[in-house]
């Protein structure tokens, strides 16, 4: 456990590096010294500070994504569980949607909250519906939930969009999931509730943990099996909106690493929890930089890079015999 | 080359050639009720037009022969109703236009100008089919079109199959969305049978650009390239290269085109190139910026810590289109657009030109 968390520690920070390095510009040592000190007012210069919050954010939502993968797989029991499974994506998706639609908004600035707010009400009402019924708030039926919910609010947000062309061009910038126009004047307010979120998630691992073995066994083992789901699902919400709000809808991060973390470290949650927080934020970094790089003079989203390395990923895990034991 | 046979004509078939031209004058007639496309066919110069079919047209996809003169034509994507209109031939279906200014549920605004000059009953004014969400063929079908043009349209293989069924179809030439406007207007002329009349609109319009060019002298020899710029999103943009109609008309009006565009335009089919702004000093052998976007954009563009670095921006002579505007649809000229907004866009480029 340590060893592997080291040596992802160390990647991390290696990811980080290259992320300043390497950009769809190639620039040189000397430029980045002064990038770090000097004010020089170079174009290289330039390009190397734009890439600190891009960078920033990259950590941000990848720490913030993974360990939502991880809590929304632990409190589902499903292993396909993520952001968009249940609905987070979709709902932060429809309500910018109507705000460019209808209430003309342009900034990220705006984004950012009308995403959150959609999110956030999304996950609220799959939580609602999911907890229909006496027994409560069940595995299965947040799933479902999650899925019906997903689909009607995907619906309406393309019929919505069908018939408005410029609505699609603003929304297609926000829709492919990306951390290039990072500005730390945007992360600033959401920084509190991704932090929020984060804490809420460490302090629960030991409850999901419970839960994995199952609802009935956990409350054996006297856990407030509700407050704990519902704790749970408050922290994912967190997290998933606070991301999904800054970068836009980024797939595959929340499904893939919980798994690969699973894959190193075994099923003890209070571990993979703690990597998760690692292998987000260098799977979302190392995938921004291979998108500048591949592509050049061109940038590819980053949204689409992990989606790119994301589905083999997830095929190879998926015919894994221990993608099972969640 | 369609004009020999008919020079071998004896005299007898010519007699039946005009009697048989005669006779589906009279039918279509009889059959629409209308009397503008039929009125225009009748004429003598259109009957050396029908002498000369079949006409094929080589695109993309391969050959598509037209049998006859087309009566109905039905048109996907861009400019090729108005180049038709300019020819005197009034569409059956067209796309509904829902970029920058339109009118009357989706027509550009010369378009119904057009329309309404030629006095086209409301019955015949061409329907609107919607290809935002890929090419309605259902609407299209519905128009019984017996030619479907798509010279300016990024028609694929498979649209280009479906729509061969409803009708001889063509698309684009060389480049999906981009082939030159006198090509288009070319191919669009000899599709219906009137090479002539098309010769005649490219001469015309060509006239036209000149003109307007030389009000603005200012702009002679600069060089201009066309952008994309979205406000909301500065971290890279898009390039319009030499394949695109765009950047072509601005040669048109007596500009150049910059060394970087050459260059980004080698490496691409594409009409256009995504750049990352970390290469944004590529550009500084750029003049004048043509761009589409919001009112906000050039003073966004300057506080941009890596765009400020093109010099056309950091000096402010970048004309940007607004993209609810009439002007946004002209930038991709149509024989109809060409008529009415080159004055207004020879001078937006004069403005710019002046800062340089």
């Amino acid at each position: 456990m340590v060893l592997s968390g080291l040596i992802l520690a160390v990647c991390l920070v290696m990811v980080c590096a290259l992320s300043l390095v390497f950009g769809s510009r190639s620039v040189s040592p000397s430029d980045i010294l002064h990038a770090l000190s000097a004010s020089s007012d170079d174009i290289a210069v330039s390009a190397i500070r734009l890439r600190i919050p891009r960078t920033v954010l990259g950590l941000l939502v990848g720490a913030g994504l993974g360990v939502a993968g991880t809590l929304m797989q632990g409190i589902s029991r499903n292993p396909l569980a993520d952001p968009s499974i249940l609905g987070f994506n979709t709902g932060a998706a429809l309500a910018i949607v109507c705000s460019i639609a209808f209430f003309s908004l342009s900034t990220p600035a705006q984004y950012v909250w009308v995403g959150l707010l959609g999110s956030a009400t999304t996950a609220l009402v799959v939580w609602a519906i999911g907890s229909l019924g006496p027994s409560g708030p069940s595995p299965l039926r947040l799933t479902l939930a999650g899925v019906v919910i997903s689909s009607v609010l995907g619906s309406l947000t393309s019929a919505i969009l069908l018939p408005r062309i410029n609505v699609i061009s603003s929304y297609r910038f926000w829709q492919v999931g990306g951390i290039s126009g990072a500005r730390f004047d945007l992360m600033m307010p959401v920084l509190p509730l991704l932090a929020l979120g984060l804490i809420l998630a460490f302090c629960l691992t030991p409850g999901i943990n419970a839960l994995t073995l199952g609802d009935q066994m956990a409350e054996g083992l006297g856990m407030h099996v509700g407050r704990v789901r519902s704790l749970a699902w408050l922290a994912a919400i967190l997290l998933c909106a606070s991301c999904t709000a800054l970068a836009g809808p980024i797939g595959f991060v929340g499904l893939v690493v919980p798994h690969v973390a699973r894959l190193l470290i075994g099923p003890d949650y209070r571990r993979i929890m703690a990597l998760s927080i690692l292998i987000g934020p260098l799977l979302v970094v190392g995938a921004d930089v291979v998108g500048r790089i591949i592509t050049r003079p061109s940038d590819v989203e980053v949204g689409i890079v992990t989606a790119l390395i994301g589905a083999p990923v997830f095929v190879i895990l998926a015919g894994h015999r221990r993608t099972a034991e969640v | 080359m369609h004009i020999r046979p008919l020079l071998s004509l004896t005299r007898f078939k010519r007699a039946i050639a005009a009697i048989l031209v005669l006779a589906s004058a009279l039918f279509f007639l009889g059959a629409c009720g209308s009397s503008s496309q039929a009125g225009q066919s009748s004429q003598s110069k259109a009957s050396e037009g029908q002498g000369s079919f079949p006409v094929k047209i080589d695109h993309v996809y391969g050959t598509t022969s037209i049998p006859s003169k087309p009566k109905r034509i039905a048109t996907v994507g861009w400019a090729t109703p108005d180049n038709l209109i300019a020819l005197g031939v009034v569409p059956v279906s067209i796309q509904k236009n829902s970029f920058g200014k339109t009118v009357d549920g989706g027509y550009l605004p010369w378009t119904k100008d057009a329309l309404d000059e030629m006095h086209v009953a409301k019955a015949d004014m061409p329907k609107l089919h919607d290809e935002s969400d890929g090419i309605d063929v259902e609407a299209i079908a519905a128009s019984k079109p017996d030619l479907i043009i798509g010279l300016l349209s990024g028609m694929t293989k498979k649209q280009y199959d479906t729509l061969s069924k409803i009708a001889p179809t063509i698309a684009y030439q060389e480049v999906a969305w981009g082939d030159p406007w006198r090509k288009v207007i070319t191919s669009t002329a000899k599709a219906i049978g009137e090479p002539e009349k098309g010769k005649q609109l490219i001469a015309d319009l060509e006239e036209r650009i000149s003109k307007a060019g030389e009000t603005q002298p200012a702009i002679k020899g600069k060089t201009a390239a066309v952008m994309y710029f979205d406000a909301s999103k500065l971290s890279k943009f898009s390039v319009y290269t030499t394949s695109d109609a765009r950047p072509q008309f601005l040669n048109d009006l007596g500009m150049e085109t910059p060394e970087s565009i050459k260059e980004d335009s080698k490496s691409t089919k594409n009409f256009y190139k995504e750049i990352s702004s970390e290469h944004a000093d590529r550009y500084k052998d750029v003049d004048i910026i043509v761009t589409y976007g919001t009112p906000d954009l050039l003073e966004a563009m300057r506080k941009d810590p890596l765009l400020s670095k093109i010099p056309a921006v950091e000096r402010g002579s970048v004309v940007v289109i607004d993209n609810d505007s009439e002007m946004a649809n002209a930038l991709d000229p149509s024989a109809l657009s060409i008529q009415k907004t080159t004055d207004a866009y020879a001078q937006l480029l004069g403005e710019a030109a002046a800062k340089v």
